[in-house]
């Protein structure tokens, strides 16, 4: 798999630069740890990596879409959403869909999205739940989810789409540190899968436990 | 304390008017007041338009000659002319005088005088109209006339399909319209608002009388009144009055006659210049405080239409809001911005003005280009109304939804319609139920408004039964029990719902 390249991508907040032509490469089966101290602008690269939000320069390529910064506002959103479609993204705070259950969220992408029929998507979910460990969760609401359950019903939803990257934000930040370990092992093996993995995070130990690239990002201002 | 200062207050209140009679009170304050309603318009009593401020008509001058003849000054006081008589009756002014038909129901409630004028009760249709010719004929027919007069009681006796209005030209404006099918109404009123190109006289179907009301208690007033009265018709006065404003005829030559007795004593038989009047059943035995059971029956039947009305309003109000809340959603593009700045336009024009006079506009302003009927100009009316308050709830509950979920859906690759209808609106109005229910509740009661545009719904029943019966209480009572059945229910329900969603929300 192609992997995901970011290329030059700098983005300004408030007159104060958050980042400045950062470059990288995450190739599939690849798990990279991007860190650095909180007000780095970690979370934001992410977000532009997806096009939730926009870059001041800079272009992120996965296979052939390109979403670069200097697009018109229309084309940079036809791209955002051809991106999104090959980028999953797990929230640091998660946000499923609180009126839905948990099987729900994970078949909602598939079956509203890339319109899967629903009886497929129920069997796919089933069995990303069951890979990601809280299948008995399957018809609770996320209010009624740990954190950590929480976190795998999110990496769920996002892997039902098939991407070819996954990116997650802070994904430590709700766990306490024993859990941290098996959260690492998750994502090794869906790196082994061939998936490309980019997270930001400020834990060394989840940084070791993953066991990949790491990345420094130094403060900027 | 409350109730206590409440029982003073009533004591001090029959306290004085037990001290002091009706003529007592006059001479001590030197005014006559009268009571009658500015809507009734012409000749009546009616703001002149050369003097604003003035008033004009015949009335105005028989008000003022009878105050000369009690040795006081005539002060007009503006009442609702349907309830002229129970405000008599609780002191708002001395005397109702108003085209005040001497009917036995109302003989039995208030002390009336010798009658001033002698009308005839007017049948107006359209002119291509086939089968009106008598009172009979009218049985099944919508028929509009003011409320509570004798009119109202004629067409109920024969079974007429009645139509209330408050005013005296919106019946002959919905004539024309084609809303009703005949109007029967006094001649003075036929035949200053009634004589429209596309309508005609049928003919008049009997006579009654108008005269001034007093209060039973207060007998040297009405001596004096009806003693006014008297000097005034044996001098000609009163037909001089009367030719002045062109409503003089042979047919007033009964009112030198000897004074019907029935009129005048407080009777219970039924009969008044030959009538026999369409309703005799206040006398009937089961009559309890006002309410007799088959009234219960009609309370129910209106208490079904309120409910009816205000559920097509809601839903009304739930879609049409929901399309407003959504094109108010911020957005980038040029029209939707557009569509936006209309939207809330509508919302503040709709809130910003009251409901009765939205619901005037569409059932009477709206007639010559688009005649509604009565209760879809109430429904449209409520709904488009209620649709501007439902839009902010949903706007609320639109702002309520975390941007976090928002992003979930965008990351997930969902289009903004698609966000907006899987995620956004979902919750959005999970939020927004407690709003939409207190809303309804709201709109449940707000349907009495409706009465303004001839719907009968359960507050006019309320006020119907309560003119004709003479009692507030009873039928009060049952008004409020039945919107309290309808209401309770409803703020349940819509708790029960609130709960079950909250375990998803």
């Amino acid at each position: 798999m192609s992997g995901i390249v970011v290329e030059g991508l700098s983005k300004a907040f408030a007159g104060r630069a958050l980042f400045e032509g950062v470059s990288l490469a995450v190739r599939g089966g690849e798990a990279v740890v991007v860190m650095g101290p909180s007000g780095t602008g970690k979370t934001t690269l992410l977000r532009c990596c997806n096009g939730l939000e926009r870059a001041d320069r800079g272009t992120v390529a996965v296979g052939d879409v390109l979403l670069a910064a200097g697009d018109s506002p229309e084309r940079f959103a036809t791209a955002a959403l051809a991106m999104r479609a090959r980028v999953g993204f797990v929230f640091q705070a998660f946000n499923l869909f609180s009126h839905r259950t948990v099987l729900e969220n994970v078949m909602e992408g598939p079956v509203q999205v890339r319109r899967e029929a629903e009886a497929t998507a129920r069997v796919r979910a089933q069995a990303l739940l069951e890979q990601v460990g809280v299948a008995h969760r399957a018809a609770a609401y996320p209010r009624d989810l740990s954190g950590g359950e929480q976190q795998r019903v999110a990496i769920a939803r996002a892997l039902a789409m098939q991407p070819e990257v996954l990116l997650l934000d802070e994904p430590t930040s709700a766990l306490d540190p024993a859990r941290v370990q098996s959260l690492a092992d998750l994502l090794r093996g869906l790196a082994g899968g061939g998936l490309a993995l980019l997270a930001v995070s400020h834990d060394e130990g989840f940084a070791v436990a993953v066991g990949g690239r790491v990345i420094r990002m130094a403060g900027s201002g | 304390m409350a109730l206590a200062l409440l029982a003073a207050c009533v004591f001090a209140a029959t306290g004085t008017a037990a001290a002091e009679t009706g003529m007592e009170r006059i001479r001590r304050t030197g005014e006559l007041l009268w009571g009658g309603d500015l809507q009734g318009g012409e000749p009546f009593v009616f703001e002149d338009a050369q003097r604003p401020g003035k008033l004009a008509g015949f009335e105005v001058e028989i008000a003022a000659a009878v105050a000369r003849d009690l040795g006081a000054r005539a002060r007009f006081v503006q009442n609702d002319w349907s309830t002229l008589v129970p405000s008599l009756e609780r002191g708002t002014f001395d005397v109702a005088m108003n085209g005040l038909e001497v009917t036995a129901a109302l003989a039995r409630r208030v002390h009336f005088s010798r009658p001033y004028y002698v009308f005839a009760e007017r049948l107006t249709a359209r002119v291509a109209a086939t089968g009106l010719s008598d009172l009979a004929s009218l049985r099944g027919r919508r028929v509009g006339t003011l409320a509570s007069s004798l009119a109202w009681e004629l067409l109920g006796g024969v079974g007429a399909d009645r139509v209330p209005y408050e005013g005296v030209e919106e019946p002959y404006m919905d004539l024309e319209q084609g809303r009703i099918e005949a109007v029967l109404l006094d001649d003075i009123i036929a035949s200053r608002y009634g004589r429209r190109p596309g309508l005609v006289t049928i003919g008049d179907l009997g006579q009654g009388r108008y005269a001034i009301g007093v209060k039973w208690a207060e007998d040297d007033l009405w001596r004096a009144v009806d003693g006014a009265l008297a000097r005034m018709i044996a001098s000609g006065e009163l037909r001089g009055i009367l030719a002045r404003w062109h409503i003089d005829g042979a047919r007033q030559a009964a009112l030198a006659a000897p004074v019907d007795a029935s009129v005048t004593a407080r009777s219970t038989s039924g009969g008044i210049n030959g009538h026999v009047m369409g309703e005799n059943r206040h006398e009937t035995d089961g009559f309890y405080l006002g309410i007799r059971p088959d009234h219960v029956l009609l309370f129910v039947r209106a208490a079904g239409i309120t409910l009816l009305i205000a559920a097509a309003a809601m839903l009304l109000a739930m879609s049409w809001g929901l399309l407003l809340a959504v094109v108010r959603m911020p957005s980038r593009r040029r029209w939707r911005r557009l569509l936006s700045l209309l939207a809330t336009a509508y919302v503040e024009l709709f809130r910003g003005t009251p409901v009765l006079l939205q619901l005037y506009v569409l059932y009477f302003a709206l007639a010559p280009v688009l005649a509604l009927p009565a209760w879809a100009a109430a429904v449209l009316g409520l709904g488009l109304n209620y649709a501007a308050y439902e839009a902010e709830v949903y706007r609320g509950g639109i702002a309520a939804v975390p941007r976090g979920q928002i992003e979930a859906a965008a990351a997930l690759g969902m289009s903004e319609g698609l966000a907006l209808r899987r995620v956004v609106l979902p919750q959005a109005l999970r939020f927004s139920l407690p709003g939409v229910a207190n809303d309804f509740i709201a709109l449940l009661k707000d349907t009495s408004l409706v009465s303004a545009i001839t719907v009968v719904e359960l507050t006019k029943r309320m006020t119907i039964v309560a003119v004709d019966s003479g009692g507030w209480l009873a039928p009060g009572l049952l008004c409020a029990a039945l919107y309290f059945a309808m209401s309770y229910p409803l703020s349940r329900l819509a708790r029960r719902i609130e709960q079950r969603l909250g375990a998803g929300a």
